[in-house]
């Protein structure tokens, strides 16, 4: 069975269901209207996002559904993302942005997650010049606010 | 009562959904049908660590490529602390020199509490819901504050001083990763509790209360807070050797052969097992089962509600000095050098852990790893799925009597007068606490900031890693 998705842009997305279904929000919405062959509008996601979006759809349509209080629990949480999740992500940063904001909007927890963890981990990995630089960002601290900010922080530096 | 944190800590999903436009009923033309292959299946995996870094450069160099958007202060508040929920402590700092605007996200209360959960060994203590005014529990931290909601301050001074809501994470973090460095060091603190008369062997305390079980008959109660001496329960005709309790009932064991149950609320006896013909060395028990196991060289399974004798396990062939109970499974160490592993439900021992030299004197069991310790001086770490032995540790002079671990250390104590805490990982010696008894030590248990000793000194050495100021009574 398919349904059809379409987009900010009006193009319409013909998907598995199952493969529509990664969505929760999607998933909730064909259970309230039953057997149904309306086209689902999507209008927060543009075409190119939901291109993205349903492409990670389907390398992940038999993944096992996420238990939301396993995946929540901070002591299981892990920065890992799979290899074929990190070579999705190779994309310029509006891109990041909106596909951050499709899966939050389209409620599909695990792509929320992997983009997330994307941002994190460049963060973890430069050093605070090459994160402004990246991220286009004024350090817009005084030198005495800087030097507080140190301060205050540096028991959380050492590991 | 102010805001719980669990206010701030909700599934950020929930926030914005709701903040974000819901979709409109709009059915569009269907001016174009794009229909997506399904891709070949990729083999799922994790990159190595070399790979990682690559995808990262790569990932890092094609941001650069487009144009550069500042996506934490974009993102709406709760998902640009969801990207602060992956990162740890010490670039957390680094978050916070950023910008004006990351350093008001790493304010929020839900990335500390993250960071605190995170790390295995932080746990948070919480009242207990039947809990009298001063005790505690363990609990899933995430109900933590929810429960904080419910005791509330009505129980009134003493209640308040334990539940500071909304917890303030960041300052817990502080605390905790200063309570953690203090273990790399002796304690200043050191208290010594007086009041048996004899050797004392076993120890359990909890948050509330230090139970001891001595040579001189008797097991003692002492108040964590003041260190005095609280009641004295006789029973035993003599040693008491072992005890184990939680907050209904205590199990004891003696060399006069029995094993007494009693009600922690009266302190009176319940019950009293007879079934060992020597004595009874080592004892523990769930919610179904209590394990004994004795000089006879038997380990005796026992129902817990109706103290009925269910088994003997028989194998060893020299004392069974010690004996831990997991989900339904026993390890026990004997004079026979052996670990052997039992299946309580089958009675039969599934599996022997050979490698230590001479017998052994006590054991640890959490599941997954073993830990005992021998008359050969060393500490051996095993792992039970392969039965094999991981690290031994050296550096004691003498048999190893008594240890307690948990995923970070390994507390042990020794003839040798010493007590040692040990990195579990690396299995270096961390810190040698060798001027605390003037004989051999007997039994040893710790928690976030303390580790008390008994020796057959008569003494009970209370070493503290919290310094006065340090507000260590949230930290389990």
């Amino acid at each position: 069975m398919t349904v059809i998705l379409v987009s900010s842009d009006n193009q319409d997305f013909k998907v598995d269901k199952e493969v529509a279904e990664r969505s929760i929000l999607i998933k909730n919405m064909l259970e309230d209207v039953g057997e149904s062959d309306s086209p689902i509008p999507l209008p927060n996601v543009t075409s190119a996002v939901l291109t993205k979006v349903i492409e990670y759809c389907e390398h992940h349509r038999n993944d096992p559904v996420q238990v939301p209080e396993e995946t929540d629990d901070p002591r299981k949480r892990s920065n890992d993302i799979e290899e074929w999740d990190m070579k999705f992500m190779q994309v310029d940063q509006e891109m990041l942005f909106e596909i951050i904001l499709a899966a939050n909007y389209l409620d599909i927890k695990p792509l929320l997650d992997v983009g997330c963890k994307t941002v994190a981990n460049i963060i973890k990995g430069k050093t605070p010049e090459e994160i402004r630089k990246a991220f286009n960002i004024v350090n817009d601290f005084t030198p005495e606010e800087e030097a507080q900010i140190k301060k205050e922080n540096e028991w959380a530096e050492d590991r | 009562m102010a805001t719980t944190t669990s206010a701030t800590t909700q599934q950020p999903q929930d926030d914005i959904d709701s903040a974000q436009q819901q979709p409109a009923l709009h059915l569009a033309d269907t001016s174009m049908e794009l229909v997506t292959e399904s891709s070949t299946p990729v083999p799922q995996g994790f990159p190595s660590e070399e790979e990682r870094s690559s995808l990262m450069d790569k990932i890092y160099n094609t941001l650069l490529d487009g144009p550069r958007i500042d996506i934490l202060s974009k993102l709406p508040y709760e998902m640009a602390t969801h990207v602060l929920h992956f990162i740890d402590m010490p670039n957390l700092a680094k978050v916070a020199s950023i910008s004006k605007t990351w350093n008001d996200l790493t304010k929020d209360n839900s990335v500390w509490k993250n960071v605190y959960l995170h790390q295995q060994q932080w746990r948070i203590r919480t009242p207990s819901r039947k809990s009298a005014p001063n005790t505690a529990a363990t609990i899933d931290p995430e109900q933590a504050s929810s429960q904080h909601a419910i005791g509330g301050p009505t129980r009134g001074a003493l209640m308040g001083s334990i539940i500071k809501t909304p917890l303030d994470w960041k300052e817990l973090c502080r605390n905790r990763k200063a309570l953690e460095a203090r273990w790399k060091k002796v304690p200043a603190k050191k208290t010594k509790l007086h009041g048996h008369e004899d050797s004392v062997y076993c120890i359990q305390f909890d948050n509330t209360k230090i139970v001891t079980g001595s040579r001189d008959r008797t097991i003692k109660f002492w108040d964590f807070q003041t260190l005095k001496c609280t009641d004295t329960l006789r029973g035993h005709s003599q040693s008491v050797l072992c005890l184990q309790f939680n907050e209904k009932m205590m199990v004891s064991g003696s060399s006069d052969n029995t094993i007494i149950v009693w009600d922690m609320e009266t302190h009176q006896p319940i019950s009293r097992l007879h079934g060992h013909s020597a004595g009874v060395l080592d004892v523990c028990f769930d919610d179904q089962y209590i394990i004994s196991c004795s000089k006879d060289t038997t380990i005796k399974v026992w129902d817990v509600r109706t103290m009925a004798l269910i088994k003997t396990m028989t194998g060893h062939r020299g004392p069974v000095n010690a004996v831990q109970l997991h989900q339904g499974q026993v390890v026990s160490a004997s004079g026979d050098a052996l670990v052997k592993l039992w299946d309580v439900a089958t009675g039969v021992c599934i599996r022997d852990f050979i490698g230590h030299e001479r017998g052994l004197a006590c054991v640890q069991f959490d599941g997954k790893t073993i830990v005992s310790g021998s008359n050969d001086k060393t500490i051996r770490i095993w792992d039970v799925a392969s039965g094999r032995c991981t690290k031994v540790l050296t550096g004691h002079e003498n048999l190893v009597r008594t240890l307690h671990f948990d995923q970070n250390r390994i507390v042990s104590g020794s003839y040798d007068y010493t007590v040692k805490v040990w990195d579990m990982t690396t299995g270096e010696c961390i810190l040698d606490l060798d001027k605390g008894h003037v004989s051999w030590v007997f039994d040893v248990q710790f928690s976030s900031s303390r580790i008390i000793s008994t020796s057959q000194d008569r003494n009970i050495v209370v070493w503290d890693f919290a310094d006065s100021e340090m507000d260590t009574s949230m930290f389990e």
